[in-house]
């Protein structure tokens, strides 16, 4: 097979960020198609109800967007880009809690969306997805971002501001209070 | 295998699984136009205020007034008097005769107390004490 032209190369991330700094919107859209998909799962992942998906995942590229400039890439934009999307998450959670429409426990766990869905979802699934819901923010995260994603320790580590040795250990603690959890 | 990594393994093919629900459902291009309108949104607001259309448009027609005054003011009022600089660099040119000739003119019009150069001639004066004379009868 013939190298491929790197005249049509499709431009990295890195190349889109300065591309959208200077101004061109297209840069954004093409950044937005490339990522979305990937912080809708990590945001349902971590417990955002399903109604509001979408909403986060808006709100989420609209903060990286608007913080872009400080973004040094100490780490995979996608990896930078759902730690963004967990503080979200995060903000969310508090938003309804103070409207007291949820207690604050559960405050990410889903509770609303379609029952037959939920049912095809599957039992197990659906055990882990509330297991989640009581971990640790960090424990949650790296377990999502290592187990989910399939990031590395090292870009874990950079993004969530720790060390690789940290994020392995949280890793750990996460998977034996899961197992335990889905016994 | 044992049973435990049995179930490292079951739970890590469950967690690739978790929000594959979320991410089919999404609406990809339509998340990239509603992003993009809102960054476009934001970068009109966070403009600073003199780059802003409106305040643009204001300050062309200011522009655009104070120009036309200028203009109009010019064809009204072609003939301005001309600036001492100028009367100084035509004197320049002049010759002692001709400057006496001017001071001579001149002295049958002004009657300033101070000069009083009516009833002298000017031929003791050099041409530079013509020239200073002529400029501060200038002002």
């Amino acid at each position: 097979m013939p190298p491929a032209d790197p005249a049509v190369r499709p431009a990295d991330d890195a190349e889109l960020i300065a591309a959208w700094l200077a101004g061109e919107e297209r840069a954004a859209a093409e950044l937005v198609r490339r990522h979305a998909r990937a912080l809708a799962r990590f945001l349902a992942g971590a417990g955002a109800p399903e109604a509001d998906v979408d909403d986060l995942v808006q709100e989420t590229f609209i903060r990286a967007f608007r913080a872009v400039g400080s973004f040094r890439n100490q780490c995979q934009f996608r990896t930078w880009l759902l730690t963004i999307g967990g503080n979200a998450l995060k903000d969310l959670g508090r938003r309804l809690a103070r409207r007291r429409i949820v207690p604050l426990d559960d405050q990410v766990e889903s509770r609303d969306g379609n029952p037959h869905e939920r049912a095809e979802a599957g039992e197990t699934e659906e055990r882990l997805r509330q297991g989640l819901g009581k971990l640790p923010r960090m424990q949650r995260e790296v377990f999502l971002l290592r187990a989910q994603q399939g990031l590395e320790y090292d870009d874990i580590a950079a993004a969530l501001d720790t060390t690789p040795g940290a994020a392995r250990v949280h890793y750990h603690h996460a998977v034996k209070r899961l197992k335990e959890w889905l016994k | 295998m044992t049973h435990d990594e049995a179930r490292d393994r079951e739970l890590e093919r469950l967690a690739g699984r978790l929000g594959m629900k979320a991410a089919e459902r999404l609406d990809v291009e339509g998340t990239a136009a509603a992003v993009v309108e809102r960054l476009r949104a934001d970068r009109v607001a966070r403009r600073p205020w003199y780059v802003q259309s409106a305040w643009l448009r204001a300050a062309a027609l200011v522009v655009l007034m104070v120009g036309a005054g200028l203009v109009v003011r010019g064809r009204l009022f072609p003939d301005r008097t001309p600036s001492g600089h100028l009367v100084r660099e035509e004197l320049q040119d002049l010759s002692a005769d001709q400057l006496r000739e001017v001071l001579g003119s001149l002295d049958q019009t002004l009657n300033d107390a101070t000069i009083e150069p009516a009833d002298d001639d000017f031929s003791d004066l050099t041409t530079e004490q013509l020239q200073a004379l002529l400029q501060s009868l200038e002002g």
